[in-house]
């Protein structure tokens, strides 16, 4: 009688097993169905003529979340409905959550029609096919003579082709601090590396954390090691890190992260910078607890607004005086800095290819007009709605001169990222000495890069 | 002398069980404050102490930044069929397990116990396909399903201690009588293991209300959402609106309390009445 | 034999919906997972066979014996921690003489029901050096002891699991209370009536007779322990560097922010297999018979 238990007990569990194999197997792979799909564009665009005035819905993944990211969004909508009216748009409002949802859905064959991406995923989805090639419609809708010349890099990539439309210009990395603060406590606004280190420890002297880092993060310490490193050359950890050229090893890098650790030491960071998250670190520098603040230019408006002309930015004094002058005008951060693509799944792809490079460019204006961004994207005329700070003034004139710029570490490399992010977080707590941080860091940069 | 003593060692009882109260309720107490500041106050100036005004837009903000009601009405559709489906699989299970005599009895346990370990993020994307080609995607089965079977896991290990405790000789005298499983199980069974019930539910009601790993990666639709995704309004790609999502996370706790109060009231009489039976 | 069949049936018609349910949904989808562990895999791309290749370059890895020794300490921290107080908590306020037993263990429960986000939001807030709570009750005192709880490489990962072990108690406090009061009360008034103390009942009769609770208490705390992940996905986001890192937390950051799916599965693999054998041994171990008087 147990035998015939075991029977009927194994022919339940494998019919199971098979029933979801079976369907299993029917699992589309994303990358074949992809090739296919965009072999034959041109019968499904005649198809698409016919059914013209038809309501088409597209499905579009995107940040929309607090007022600065709905009202551009919003904006944008409104914008595009007017050159195409038949498009409905279906939101699914993209969490923070470094991206797992949107290589799920890929990794499933559900991406939406169109995609909000960064540098990151454009490289992972091109490479699986899980986007599909932008050239044609970039081409027939003058996408490219709407892009103001400094940005038009942004469209396309190393082959010239384009994955991904930008909707925002390239922000930069930004060393802000509170004039108020040096003023108020007779301290020297540095000029080169060992003013700033004698500023900071000026600073923790008197009981005011110097510098205010977000780091319960991962990306603002390696923006922070970026800072110093452009110092000394140029590229940054994007030379290393995506144009794979040279390694961390060279002495740029060595040096940067030498006095990065110095700077540590001397009592740069709180305590708590592991703990501190955004709104942490810009309520600090806002209400003057602490004296620079390092973020990206998007924060220009709200941080002037609080601040008015008691805030200003340096133009990152990091390096000894022998050098600083010359690096003066290379920036970190910039590069690629988000945009849409469109599924290679889509069952519009036209529409969706249409509507997303549109989109791209209406978005990049309402950032400007309702985000108050000092950096347009568009040759178009937008001026925002709120004036701009001082501040973002400046930055709007100074940023014409920028040598070079890097790119943030989503743009990165994203296996190299992870590395980064890592190791930097570990260099800042003061208890990972240089040469072992180097030696990690290449070690596990080679791995991640092969 | 000795009750004086006694009265003392009664009184330090009492502080220190007091103390250890006045810890476990002021993160709500924390929690209601924190839905009444803003950003500033919540991350330097006040952290810990009274709001300086009473905040009320943030709950406003939350009420406007998503369709709470529509949530709120999904989350409670998808954690009622979740938790009984739950606890009557489980405790079916369990009896099994628990008291009847069969050879595989503790391979199958110990099967279903390990699935306390798995941690979910193991199995995401594996488990989206799989809900997509069962052709559940984008209903509320797709997460009533998964719901289920993860929280199987720990009802079974509950209801099986539960039921092993029991003498064994409650359901021999029904046997006897001629009673068949089902009835022995539904009569006998399962008023005794009320307490189990009870306690089961409030704690798989409340991981199923509080779900959001799942739920994000397998609801895309607007009509489908649970109350924990709306938390997502509240997180920007840089800055968060604190005050707004500790709005959101207020209305959201109100009935895990409420289930809570309602069945430990139930523990605690079927407690009572159960041990006085049994004595 | 017919009766024999019929309970066999029984057997399978109560044991069958959750074996299937849990083969399907949970077991399959770790069985994909453990398959992917021999791939060199972004997630999406074509998978390259490596065959173990991934759990070499796993044992070489630092960060991986870092994350799961941390997995250990969390496990160990809130299984002291819950079951520890939870037991002495619900010794306590089962005794009849305690009153207001119910306002205290409902009080005990609040953590458990405010979500993680929330828990970590506050306790970031305790432990923060500058103005945390901890520090400043330091300072009330006049000790000039400080410490960087979230930021020290050593102290991070206790300060971390000691959230969970706070917030959670409350769970194991109602189960090993539910258990106690489920104990017939004439087993004790025996006890009295031969003139044991109190302590001496407990231990004589309260503590055996738990056996059953303990087994799925430690399963659930030592569960998880090796599985942490939200706590630090709220408060420390694996950090400083890697210090809080969990096989849970290194799994998703290899599989999904680094894109190293392959690799990440070989983390899930081990994670799997560890979980495997506790739970084996704890059913092994603990109570393993009804004890009988």
């Amino acid at each position: 009688m147990n035998k015939m238990l075991n029977k009927v007990l194994s022919a339940a569990v494998a019919a199971t097993l098979t029933l979801s194999l079976a369907a299993c197997g029917g699992t589309a792979k994303p990358a074949e169905t992809a090739k296919d799909q965009t072999a034959a564009p041109a019968a499904e665009t005649k198809k698409e003529e016919a059914k013209k005035d038809e309501k088409v819905k597209l499905k579009i993944f995107s940040q929309y979340s607090l007022p600065e990211e709905k009202q551009p969004f919003d904006y944008a909508k409104e914008q595009v409905a007017k050159a195409m009216p038949n498009v409905e748009l279906e939101l699914d409002i993209e969490p923070q959550d470094d991206n797992a949802k949107l290589k799920t859905l890929a990794a499933s064959g559900d991406l939406p029609d169109i995609i909000r991406v960064t540098a990151g995923i454009v490289d992972l989805f091109k490479k699986s096919n899980n986007i599909i090639q932008l050239d044609q419609y970039v081409k027939e809708l003058k996408i490219e003579d709407r892009i103001r010349p400094a940005y038009k890099g942004l469209l396309w990539d190393s082959e010239k082709h384009c994955y991904a439309v930008p909707r925002t210009a390239s922000p930069t990395y930004i060393m802000y601090y509170n004039k108020e603060l040096f003023e108020k406590n007779n301290i020297k606004v540095p000029t080169n590396y060992d003013e700033f280190l004698a500023s900071i420890k000026a600073f923790s002297a008197k009981g005011i954390m110097p510098v205010s880092l977000f780091a319960k993060e991962a990306w603002p310490g390696v923006m922070l090691f970026d800072a110093f490193a452009t110092r000394y050359d140029a590229g940054g950890l994007m030379k290393v890190v995506n144009d794979k050229k040279g390694s961390i090893t060279e002495d740029a890098y060595k040096k940067a992260a030498s006095q990065l650790y110095e700077c540590v030491k001397a009592g740069m960071l709180s305590k708590a910078a592991y703990s501190t998250d955004y709104d942490t670190a810009f309520n600090q520098f806002t209400s003057g607890k602490c004296a620079y603040f390092f973020n990206g230019a998007w924060a220009l408006g709200p941080i002037g607004d609080k601040l008015g002309d008691k805030v200003d930015y340096l133009d990152f004094p990091l390096a000894d005086a022998a050098t600083v002058e010359a690096a003066k005008l290379n920036r970190p951060g910039g590069g690629f800095d988000g945009g849409y693509s469109v599924a290679a799944n889509s069952k519009n792809k036209d529409i969706a290819a249409k509507y997303a490079c549109l989109f791209a460019l209406e978005t990049a204006n309402g950032r400007v007009i309702k985000a108050s961004e000092a950096y347009p994207l568009t040759v178009d005329d937008v001026k925002p709605e709120k004036p701009y700070p001082a501040i973002a003034l400046k930055y709007a004139e100074e940023s014409k001169k920028f040598k070079s710029t890097t790119r943030f570490p989503w743009g990165l490399n994203e296996k190299a990222n992870v590395v980064l992010g890592e190791n930097v977080a570990k260099l800042l707590t003061g208890g990972y000495p240089v040469d072992k941080f180097i030696a990690d860091t290449d070690k596990a940069l080679q791995d991640a890069l092969k | 002398m000795n009750k004086k003593f006694g009265n003392i060692k009664k009184t330090a009882l009492y502080i220190v069980l007091s103390f250890y109260a006045v810890c476990s309720i002021y993160p709500f107490i924390w929690l209601i404050f924190f839905s009444l500041k803003n950003n500033e106050e919540i991350t330097v100036s006040n952290s810990f102490g009274v709001p300086e005004v009473f905040r009320f837009e943030n709950y406003v903000n939350a009420w406007n930044s998503f369709n709470i009601a529509l949530y709120f009405k999904n989350s409670i559709i998808v954690s009622l069929i979740s938790v009984a489906v739950t606890i009557i699989i489980s405790l079916m299970f369990a009896y099994a397990t628990a008291r009847m005599i069969w050879r595989m009895s503790k391979v199958a346990r110990i099967y279903i116990t390990a699935g306390m370990f798995i941690p979910v993020q193991i199995i995401l994307i594996p488990l989206v396909i799989l809900v997509k080609n069962l052709h559940m995607s984008n209903s509320f089965m797709s997460l009533i399903i998964p719901y289920i079977a993860f929280q199987m896991s720990f009802a079974a290990i509950v209801f099986h201690g539960f039921l092993t405790s029991l003498p064994f000789e409650i359901e021999e005298a029904a046997y006897i009588d001629g009673a068949s499983i089902f009835r022995t199980f539904m009569s006998i069974i399962v008023p005794m293991v009320i307490p189990a019930i009870a306690s089961v539910l409030i704690f798989t009601f409340m991981n199923v209300w509080n779900e959001f790993t799942v739920a994000l990666m397998l609801i895309n639709k607007e009509v489908l959402r649970t109350l924990p995704l709306g938390l997502v309004s509240f997180k920007g790609q840089f800055n968060t609106d604190w005050g707004g999502m500790g709005a959101a996370m207020v209305i959201a706790a109100i009935p895990t309390i409420v289930v809570y109060l309602m069945f430990s009231e139930k523990v605690e009489k079927a407690l009572t009445v159960g041990s006085a039976v049994k004595g | 034999m017919q009766k024999d069949f019929k309970y066999k049936l029984n057997v399978l018609l109560f044991t069958l919906p959750a074996l299937l349910l849990f083969t399907v949904v949970v077991c399959y989808p770790v069985l994909q997972s453990l398959y992917k562990s021999l791939f060199d895999w972004d997630g999406l791309s074509k998978p390259v066979f490596v065959g173990f290749g991934n759990y070499v370059k796993l044992w070489g890895n630092d960060n991986f014996h870092l994350s799961n020794k941390n997995g250990f300490i969390f496990a160990a921290m809130i299984t002291v921690y819950q079951i520890g107080l939870g037991l002495l908590l619900a010794l306590v306020l089962s005794s009849k003489a305690v009153r207001k037993s119910r306002f205290f263990r409902t009080s005990y429960f609040m953590p458990v029901v405010i979500s993680t986000i929330i828990a970590g939001q506050l306790w970031l807030q305790i432990y923060n050096p500058d103005y945390g709570l901890i520090n400043k009750i330091f300072e009330a005192l006049g000790m000039s002891y400080r410490q960087a709880w979230l930021s020290d490489d050593k102290a991070a990962i206790y300060a971390v699991s000691f959230v969970n072990a706070w917030q959670y108690m409350g769970i194991h406090l109602v189960l090993i209370y539910t258990a106690i009061k489920s104990i017939p009360e004439h087993y004790y008034e025996a006890a009295v009536i031969d003139g044991a103390s109190n302590a001496k009942a407990h231990t004589k009769i309260t503590m055996p007779l738990l056996g059953e609770t303990f087994k799925f208490c430690l399963v659930i705390s030592i569960t998880g322990g090796l599985k942490g992940f939200n706590e630090m996905y709220v408060m420390t986001q694996g950090g400083p560097g890697t210090y809080t890192n969990t096989l849970t937390y290194m799994m998703y950051k290899q599989a999904f922010m680094a894109n190293n799916y392959g690799f990440g599965c070989a983390v899930a693999a081990v994670l799997v297999l560890e979980c495997l054998i506790f739970t084996v041994l704890i059913n092994k171990f603990v109570a393993r018979d009804r004890i009988v008087y």
